[in-house]
């Protein structure tokens, strides 16, 4: 497992996300609410480019004597891919339909440089790049205290 | 294959042929101004026509179009050709595509639908079949008003000598099944020039949506069931009505109304041929003679292996050919969508079937 | 046990029904029993009188049991005049076919209901669901809403209350049913017969797509036409589209096939029949539908047929197929604490 800096807290604010070649993978990294979720950007369906969907809700059912209603619930935790709208959970890659596809989901975590203590570690994770321009980010300063967002892939 | 080769003709043909290898044969090209057509729409009806009236969007679907075939100019879905052709020419690997219009609606008024349709069919050999087709791998359909027979006639007549219109266009809602004898004259002249009638969903406007059962409250509902439905009573009226024994050289081609629905409604077809005296040609042949579905949207049961079964016991090499529907929402990926597809009738599927029907070179 | 799964008793007369009403309406008139919108060929039979009837499809045909499934020529205007006829048909089967003739123990009868007049269909329903005759509700195919819609939720609650299936079968058109295609009217028998079947996966489409088999768990329904190939297959669509238009009916909780199983039953007709007979074992296979199609003769009708051949088909389809779904469907193998009373 290889860890890579997607880029800082305040870069990925909630409800934006980024998406990023690691490991010769794209891979969109979301912003839901202050959690970080990242995603592999192929649709197992056809193979669409899944991250650069809508990020939406989805509906639950509400039964009433007069039939099935429409509930909006999860604002923000669900992806549609923009070929077939299938729609996924961002927070785990699983269909929201029954099914057994799901998209491949990384993990990902938020580090402050203060907290690496073993000095092995203190090397900075390979950086990632941005998929759209192929530019490079720089390297983060270890001085700097506010969390990075580092996704953890097969390499 | 190679790359796709934006160079003018005179190059690529010094350069050698290639073989073709894929044959699109759905693609629907859209308008880069809500207008755009406006100015191909002849008086008294130019001066007449809103194009936002011209469709009516009662079933929707998740969205109309891929999301990423919207150009940054900001026209729709495939209104671009550069980005049509990078898309379909280059990613995807196409050789030819056939382009079906599916952006405007029919309007109740049969006159202002005979000045709509021809001026598509002005519009389409402009722009697509001339203007940015100096490759020439975008191909057309003649789009005709059909409940109009002398007017669809004209329209027939006046764009078949046209080197890259390959085929006729008609909305998959119409007010008889198309065995009626109503439309028996504009099958003589599509089979008199050789030009296969494609069957295509509207765009919008008049349609009934009364299925046999009521209305359908949801989009995927009638989608699923609504075009197999209304497909399938097209196909037995032909059929039926015997409109390709009086016309040998008619060929028709079902596009985007799915395909497995028809193999039971075949076998059905002959075993009531058999119950009645089996009086002409089998049912299943006249269709298999006669008549071409195309591989959009395909069927993706939950065991795959059931469509790959279904494929065989209907012979579909012989009826299938290669569509993508490119850029609606369901547009299929030739590379992914047709996984469960072998050898020999994947060549049949993706080209063959097609370079046939729609009299295309093999080689480019 | 072999069981016919679908014939059509015929009225004697054109006011035989009436026989069985009351006033106003035994003066009403009624298209006729041999009234068609589109005349189909001539029966091989005549199919009024039970024991004549009973002496074909029994002592000669060897069949146990034949369910009996009798058309009311079409949708009336009036939904209370539609309920009335409704009500008439089941007296008469009642009273001249589960009763009173020499073969009244092997026939099993069809509660016929009028749809679109609920509090009756649900009054009918109660009234002969303890008469050990009658073994299902039945709908006709056509009606101007789909079988998934809320309206009908008290009649589907009825079905289940008594453990009744709801068999579906078209009913004759010769009322103010809509067009029988989605592209106007056709002009010959074969064209609205061979199609007409297919319209089950519209009401299918309704049931599923509106969450009413998930509301009515117990729920299952007979389509009476035949097409369960051509119907299956349209539904390998409905599940395609469902993966992307689920937002819009949550209520499908799982794939609109993985439904088929509790809910869905076909009649087998002699149209079902594919060329070699091979491949009709193949489509069994490819549908899971070995356990669900039942052989209905169609008797008298003149595409009516005798059956699977057993050489043909494995013991286990061929036994399941001509009696033994039916057998389990309607429970026919157990003993009931129901009469014949009527």
């Amino acid at each position: 497992m290889a860890r890579f800096v997607i880029g800082t807290v305040s870069e990925i604010p909630p409800g934006s996300r980024r998406i990023v070649t690691v490991a010769r993978r794209s891979i969109g990294v979301f912003n839901v609410s202050g959690r970080f979720y990242a995603i592999k950007n192929v649709c197992p369906h056809q193979g669409a480019p899944l991250c650069e969907g809508q990020v939406t809700g989805t509906t639950r059912t509400l039964w009433t004597s007069e039939g099935p209603r429409l509930e909006w619930c999860r604002e923000g935790e669900i992806i549609r891919c923009p070929w077939h709208g299938w729609e996924f959970d961002l927070t785990n890659g699983d269909t929201v339909f029954t099914s057994r596809n799901r998209v491949r989901a990384y993990a990902v975590s938020v580090e402050s440089a203060d907290t690496v203590d073993d000095p092995a570690e203190r090397s900075t994770p390979s950086v990632a790049e941005e998929s759209r321009d192929g530019i490079k980010l720089e390297t983060f300063p270890v001085e700097v205290a506010e969390g990075r967002v580092i996704v953890e892939v097969d390499s | 294959m190679s790359a796709v080769n934006h160079q003018p003709t005179t190059d690529a043909q010094a350069k050698g042929r290639v073989a073709v290898r894929r044959v699109d044969c759905d693609v629907h090209p859209g308008f880069e101004a809500p207008d755009e057509l406006i100015d191909y729409i002849m008086e008294p009806w130019k001066s007449k026509t809103d194009m936002r009236k011209l469709i009516r969007p009662v079933y929707l679907p998740p969205h109309v179009g891929r999301q990423d075939a919207a150009p940054p100019s900001g026209g729709a879905s495939g209104s671009d050709p550069v980005l049509l052709d990078k898309h379909l020419l280059g990613d995807a690997q196409i050789d030819y595509v056939v382009l079906i219009e599916n952006s405007a609606g029919t309007p109740p008024d049969p006159n202002q639908n005979v000045a709509v349709r021809a001026a598509l069919n002005r519009w389409m050999a402009d722009k697509w079949l001339d203007k940015y087709n100096a490759h020439q791998r975008h191909k057309g359909t003649i789009t005709i008003p059909v409940d109009s027979p002398s007017e669809a006639i004209v329209e027939i007549e006046r764009w078949a000598g046209h080197p890259h219109f390959v085929g006729i266009r008609v909305p998959h809602y119409s007010q008889q099944p198309y065995g009626d004898e109503k439309y028996f004259r504009i099958w003589e002249a599509a089979a008199r020039h050789r030009l296969p009638v494609c069957v295509h969903v509207n765009g919008g406007g008049v349609e009934s949506f009364a299925s046999p059962v009521g209305f359908f409250k949801q989009f995927f509902q009638y989608h699923a069931v609504g075009y197999p439905l209304t497909y399938g009573a097209h196909l037995t009226s032909l059929l039926v009505r015997g409109v390709f024994d009086r016309l040998p050289n008619l060929r028709f081609v079902l596009v985007e109304g799915g395909f497995t629905w028809a193999g039971p409604l075949l076998w059905r077809l002959d075993q009531l041929w058999e119950m009645r005296g089996s009086q002409g040609r089998r049912p299943s042949e006249l269709a298999r003679n006669h008549v071409r579905f195309t591989s959009q949207p395909i069927e993706e049961p939950e065991v795959p292996r059931q469509m790959a079964r279904m494929f065989e016991l209907m012979g579909g090499a012989d009826l299938l050919m290669l569509a993508t529907d490119y850029p609606h929402w369901d547009f299929d990926d030739p590379a992914m969508a047709l996984q469960w597809l072998g050898g020999p009738s994947k060549d049949r599927v993706f080209c063959q079937n097609a370079i046939e029907w729609f009299n295309l070179p093999a080689q480019r | 046990m072999r069981v016919d799964a679908g014939i059509h008793p015929r009225v004697k007369s054109a006011t035989h029904l009436q026989d069985y009403m009351g006033s106003p309406w035994k003066t009403r008139r009624l298209p006729g029993s041999d009234s068609y919108l589109y005349p189909p060929p001539r029966s091989i039979a005549d199919s009024t009188n039970p024991s004549e009837v009973g002496r074909v499809l029994f002592a000669e045909g060897g069949l146990d049991r034949a369910i009996l499934i009798p058309c009311t020529r079409g949708l009336l205007p009036d939904p209370e005049h539609g309920s009335i006829v409704a009500s008439a048909t089941n007296e008469w089967i009642a009273q001249e076919w589960l009763a009173n003739n020499e073969y009244a123990e092997r026939y099993l009868g069809t509660i016929r209901v009028c749809p679109s007049d609920p509090p009756r269909a649900v009054e009918e329903i109660h009234r002969w669901a303890g008469h050990a005759g009658f073994v299902q509700i039945g709908v006709p195919l056509r009606g101007h809403i789909p079988y998934g819609s809320p309206v009908y939720y008290p009649i589907w609650e009825a079905a289940m209350a008594h453990n009744l299936p709801v068999v579906v079968h078209e009913d004759g058109g010769q009322g103010i049913e809509l067009p029988p295609t989605m592209v106007g009217f056709p002009t010959t028998y074969e064209e609205y017969y061979a199609t007409l079947p297919y319209a089950a996966g519209a009401h299918l489409a309704s049931l599923i797509g509106e969450g009413t088999f998930e509301r009515c768990p117990s729920l299952r329904f007979v389509w009476a036409d035949g097409g369960f190939a051509g119907v299956f297959a349209a539904l390998w669509r409905l599940d395609k589209d469902w993966r992307s238009a689920r937002v819009e009916a949550p209520w499908v909780s799982k794939p609109p096939s993985a439904y088929l199983g509790k809910h869905v039953w076909f009649v087998l007709h002699g149209l079902d029949r594919t060329r070699e007979p091979a491949d009709l074992a193949h489509l069994f296979e490819i549908f899971g539908a070995s356990d669900r199609v039942m052989f209905g003769s169609n008797f008298p009708e003149w595409d009516a047929w005798g059956g699977l051949n057993s050489r043909d088909f494995s013991e286990d389809v061929f036994n399941r197929v001509m009696g033994l779904n039916a057998e389990r469907l309607y429970d026919l193998a157990r003993p009931t604490s129901k009469a014949r009373r009527t």
